[in-house]
């Protein structure tokens, strides 16, 4: 167990270095086997990860990896995790405010915002909120990956189903509030990503 | 513009290791087992060093047949400068990497 975790903390120690510094991830790498074999593993390991952590806020590429990750796992998955458990409690066809109140367990007596004749688009509308969770996520990895071409699509597919979810619940159910929360969470997305898209962009430039 | 900053502790004990046997190649466990630095405080300071051009770094055939290669390392002419100045006290680190 301990052998597993200690391995597993080199490689992310390795990792966190990026590619500029790949010699002394592999060099750490190597050295952790002689620490193994004098019996401090852990403790090697560990020290390899805090001393890369502690490098990288000195470089940029180090920085640029830091913020990515606060940017997706501050921003991107909060953002995702809020429309899952906005669409558990029944957003967008039920009146939001009310349902957060109320609480997953307690929908009753919610006013559903569908009436008889739009009832049907429930389960489409269900679909779309899921969809904007599922693009959260993904464009998180993404970023993660710097696959910009790809961060690209999964943004104009967010901003597609963002715009379709505010027309629905701004014209048709005439609530404003809703779709710009819907446009607000879209705007922080696409500011923070192109923010980090620049950020790379320059400092690939540095690096050439 | 050349940083006049006295070497930390660290920097000193690993500078003091390193220049014991200066010719000789040394791997990072055994300079942290002589120095008693942490890995996490160890390999920080020799990629510092390295950039500085106080130390030298390649890869090295193992000892024993079916290892991996280790990374080696051992001071430049400059770190061996430095090293000597710090250890005589002769003169302040940052005229040292001045005049390097």
């Amino acid at each position: 167990m301990i052998t597993a975790v200690s391995r597993a903390l080199i490689i992310v120690a390795g990792a966190c270095l990026g590619e500029t510094r790949r010699d002394w991830a592999a060099a750490m790498e190597e050295e952790y086997e002689a620490a193994a074999e004098d019996g401090h593993p852990l403790s090697f390991a560990l020290g390899c990860l805090t001393g890369t952590v502690r490098d990288m806020t000195v470089h940029q590429e180090g920085r640029f990896v830091l913020a990515s990750h606060a940017v997706v796992l501050g921003v991107l998955l909060p953002i995702a995790a809020s429309f899952l458990s906005a669409l558990l409690i029944g957003f967008p066809y039920l009146d939001a405010p009310e349902a957060l109140l109320a609480g997953s367990g307690g929908i009753s007596g919610v006013r559903s915002m569908l009436n008889e004749g739009n009832t049907s688009a429930a389960p489409a509308l269900a679909l779309l909120v899921l969809m904007l969770t599922g693009l959260h996520l993904l464009v998180g990895w993404a970023v993660l990956n710097r696959d910009w071409p790809r961060v690209q699509i999964i943004v104009r597919l967010s901003a597609a189903a963002t715009v379709t979810l505010s027309l629905f619940t701004g014209v048709i159910f005439l609530e404003p509030g809703t779709a710009l929360m819907l446009v607000t969470a879209l705007a922080i997305e696409v500011a923070a990503v192109w923010t980090l898209a620049r950020w790379h962009e320059q400092l690939a430039t540095e690096l050439r | 513009m050349t940083r006049s900053r006295r070497p930390s502790n660290q920097m000193l004990a690993l500078l003091q290791a390193l220049s014991e046997r200066p010719q000789q190649w040394r791997h990072g466990y055994d300079l942290m087992k002589e120095t008693d630095l942490s890995s996490g405080t160890l390999y920080p300071l020799l990629m510092r060093m390295t950039d500085q051009g106080l130390v030298e770094a390649e890869w090295h055939e193992p000892a024993r047949p079916g290892r991996p290669a280790r990374h080696a390392y051992r001071l430049t002419a400059r770190g061996l400068a430095v090293a000597q100045a710090t250890q005589d006290d002769r003169a302040p680190f940052g005229s040292v990497v001045a005049l390097a």
